[in-house]
């Protein structure tokens, strides 16, 4: 399976879906990355253990994530890659609750950098605040 | 066993990496019940080279987490787990998208390994894979091993989770037929009308979405259902409702956000509700209208206006121009309603610009020679309803350049160019956006760039009215927001009355600046240098020393030079070295020279 080029993926938000769920698609995907970049952030922060709000956060971006799955912002095919990606991501984020071990975030770590998760939202989330969200 | 020995060392200690052949293996008492992985070496034994990274980031060992590799509460929860190799091989597949291969390692760790820490995991990572392979037998597979887990492991952690994933399985079960899965789907929906705890909530909220997707005529009463809740604890799980509503776009979804949108008592359900409204014609103006003048909310205000500039009726059109024109209306609501006129801003971005390294090479000091708008055809400029005070020096029109062999490249250029002129209004947004610049170059980008970006600028018809109420705005701030909406304008007039409004010394310099930004890079040198010597205003000579360090001409450079040996104001000068800086051109390297020897 090839990963996905951040560079050539363009993912618009502007197409048939409408406004309002556009921008409850930036919004989730900028909480998406500022979730994403606190974590290897935390590891020289405060303990994962102490942090129940950013498992927290992690599964209700999971939630969020599978609504969109459900939704037309799915309808695009690169979103919808980007959703799942996220989805595996945020599944194992969030299951970071109970008796995180070390190799956790590496796998985590491992699935971000398989999928060039990070670089991708940066891209979507760019454009969609150029867009005026 | 040795694997996980080197890995926990390299993870914990980079350096000791050469020495970890050396590590002493802790006893290995391996549980009765628990028989030892029988994989091919291949599959458990070696780390994958995508393992590689794994050792990489050892910095994340540090996470402050319960257990580490190596301490004693890792070794008392999981001591010497005879799956380590075959739970790890499973999750790095998992994260490359090897989905059979990796149900098949998870399924091995969960049969032959039952007391492994790692079973529970494996049983519901085993489902997700499936999952994601998504045939009817993988399905029914993923819906086993959830079944499994539960029953063998009722006091295992994430059951919300694992209860979601099933909803899933079982929705993409229903999708295909399965009658069983979709009553499952169909009961779970139905507790999100009731329930108040959030692990629960979170559940039933995913069950309605799935419900929503496989059987809309199911779902619709549950989510109507949901939207009449008006408890505190369901604001998150109603605002997902009328997304689902929203999203149906049929008549009776409409009237039921229409009374979301009124009644609701959270404000970011009824914001969200209005937004789905905004498409409904001439009948929502007058509940947008009242939205605006009295919710006490100013986010649903603001939503109410947005709502109702994205509606293309008459009647929208002109509500939001009898806000624009209020004087006794709150700013924030006139500047919003002020910037519906205008879509375009970013947009170029976001449909034909792609971040990435084939964009590196464009950025915020790209040279912007090229106009903005010389891909159009040029239109009939309408008459301005209020005429300015007509210019000091005479306009020199912009000649269009078109050369049809570079299309692409100029579009680039356009583009960089907007990436320029929005630094002027929100740099925030400018530095994200030119990071991400560059063009799909086919002739399909191009002819949807031109369709989309004129259908999103202000028409000629509105330009003309916005020119004609821009005297009677009563702050800078509203002058500057009409005045860069008609900036954006593709229409002559509003090019030359901008043009003039620069070069009145009685506007507020802001305005003249904010027009700058936008305009500048269309004027000939020597317009640019007329104005800048006729500005008594130091904002406005500022933007202009920045216009012109984007120009390429050398005669853009000539100015600044002059500036810097020449000038006055010593702020200036500073600001035309720092412009000067960036053209890398040779005489300024001499000019700098020049004035550490003076």
């Amino acid at each position: 399976m090839t990963p996905p080029s951040p560079g050539t993926v363009p993912v618009s938000p502007a197409s048939d879906v409408a406004e309002p769920l556009q921008r409850a698609t930036y919004e989730y995907l900028a909480r998406a990355v500022a979730l994403l970049d606190s974590l290897p952030r935390s590891a020289q922060g405060a303990p994962l253990r102490s942090d129940a709000r950013f498992v927290a956060d992690a599964s209700q971006l999971l939630g969020t994530t599978r609504l969109l799955l459900d939704s037309p912002a799915a309808s695009d095919p690169r979103m919808r890659d980007l959703l799942e990606d996220l989805e595996l991501v945020l599944a194992q984020v969030s299951r970071l609750r109970t008796a995180p071990r070390a190799d956790e975030l590496t796998f985590i770590a491992e699935a971000m950098d398989e999928r060039a998760v990070v670089p991708r939202l940066r891209t979507v989330t760019a454009s969609y605040t150029a867009s005026g969200y | 066993m040795i694997d996980r020995l080197l890995l926990a060392a390299l993870i914990l200690l980079p350096s000791a990496a050469t020495g970890a052949q050396q590590a002493p293996a802790a006893p290995s008492p391996v549980p009765a019940q628990a028989p030892r992985a029988t994989a091919a070496p291949s599959q458990v034994s070696k780390p994958t080279p995508a393992s590689t990274p794994m050792i990489a980031r050892a910095p994340l060992a540090g996470f402050g987490l319960l257990s580490e590799p190596g301490s004693p509460e890792w070794a008392a929860r999981y001591p010497q787990d005879p799956a380590d190799s075959t739970y790890r091989e499973a999750r790095s597949l998992l994260n490359r998208g090897e989905w059979r291969r990796a149900s098949v390692l998870f399924g091995q760790v969960a049969q032959r390994q039952p007391a492994s820490a790692y079973a529970a995991d494996a049983l519901y990572w085993q489902a997700f894979a499936l999952y994601r392979i998504g045939g009817v037998t993988e399905l029914r597979e993923a819906l086993a091993a959830l079944d499994a887990r539960k029953s063998r492991f009722p006091h295992a952690g994430n059951a919300e989770e694992a209860e979601t994933l099933t909803t899933r399985v079982s929705g993409a079960l229903a999708a295909r037929g399965d009658a069983s899965a979709q009553s499952r789907v169909r009961a779970s929906a139905s507790g999100a009308a009731t329930s108040c705890d959030t692990e629960e909530l979170s559940v039933r909220a995913s069950a309605l979405s799935v419900l929503m997707r496989s059987n809309p005529d199911a779902a619709m009463p549950i989510a109507i259902k949901v939207l009449e809740r008006r408890d505190e604890c369901s604001v998150s799980l109603r605002r997902n409702a009328v997304m689902m509503v929203g999203n149906t776009g049929d008549a009776a979804a409409r009237a039921k956000l229409f009374d979301v949108a009124k009644s609701d008592p959270s404000p970011s359900v009824r914001s969200e509700a209005i937004g789905y409204l905004a498409k409904s014609g001439d009948e929502v103006v007058p509940a947008l209208e009242t939205v605006i003048r009295s919710d006490e909310s100013e986010s649903v205000q603001r939503s109410a206006v947005r709502a109702l500039g994205a509606n293309d009726s008459p009647k929208a059109r002109a509500a939001i121009r009898a806000l624009v024109e209020r004087s006794s209306a709150p700013e924030r609501l006139r500047l919003e309603a002020l910037s519906t006129f205008d879509r375009s801003a970013g947009f170029l971005y976001s449909n034909y610009c792609i971040p990435g390294e084939a964009c590196a090479g464009l950025s915020m000091t790209a040279p912007v020679a090229v106009s903005g708008k010389l891909m159009w055809p040029t239109p009939v400029p309408p008459v301005p309803a209020v005429a300015p005070v007509a210019p000091v020096t005479p306009v020199t029109p912009v000649a269009p350049r078109s050369t049809a062999s570079t299309q692409a490249r100029e579009v680039e250029r356009a583009v960089a160019a907007e990436a320029r002129a929005m630094a002027a209004e929100d740099r925030a947004i400018a530095r994200s956006s030119a990071r991400a610049v560059t063009v799909d170059g086919s002739e399909f980008a191009l002819s949807r760039w031109r369709d989309d970006v004129a259908d999103r600028r202000i028409s000629a018809e509105d330009a003309a009215w916005l020119r004609g109420v821009y005297p009677r705005l009563e702050s800078t701030r509203l002058k500057s927001r009409a005045a860069l909406v008609l900036a954006r304008a593709d229409d002559e007039a509003s090019s030359t009355w901008l043009l003039a409004l620069v070069q009145r010394e009685d506007e507020p310099a802001d305005v003249r600046a904010a027009i700058l930004s936008r305009l500048g890079r269309e004027l000939p040198i020597v317009q640019l240098n007329r104005l800048y010597d006729s500005a008594s205003s130091r904002t406005v000579r500022q933007q202009i020393v920045q216009v012109l360090g984007d120009r390429p001409e050398p005669e853009a450079t000539d100015k600044l030079i002059e500036i810097v040996r020449s000038g006055t104001d010593p702020q200036l000068r500073r600001a035309a070295i720092s412009a000067l800086n960036g053209k890398k051109d040779p005489r300024t390297t001499q000019l700098l020279l020049e004035l550490i020897d003076r």
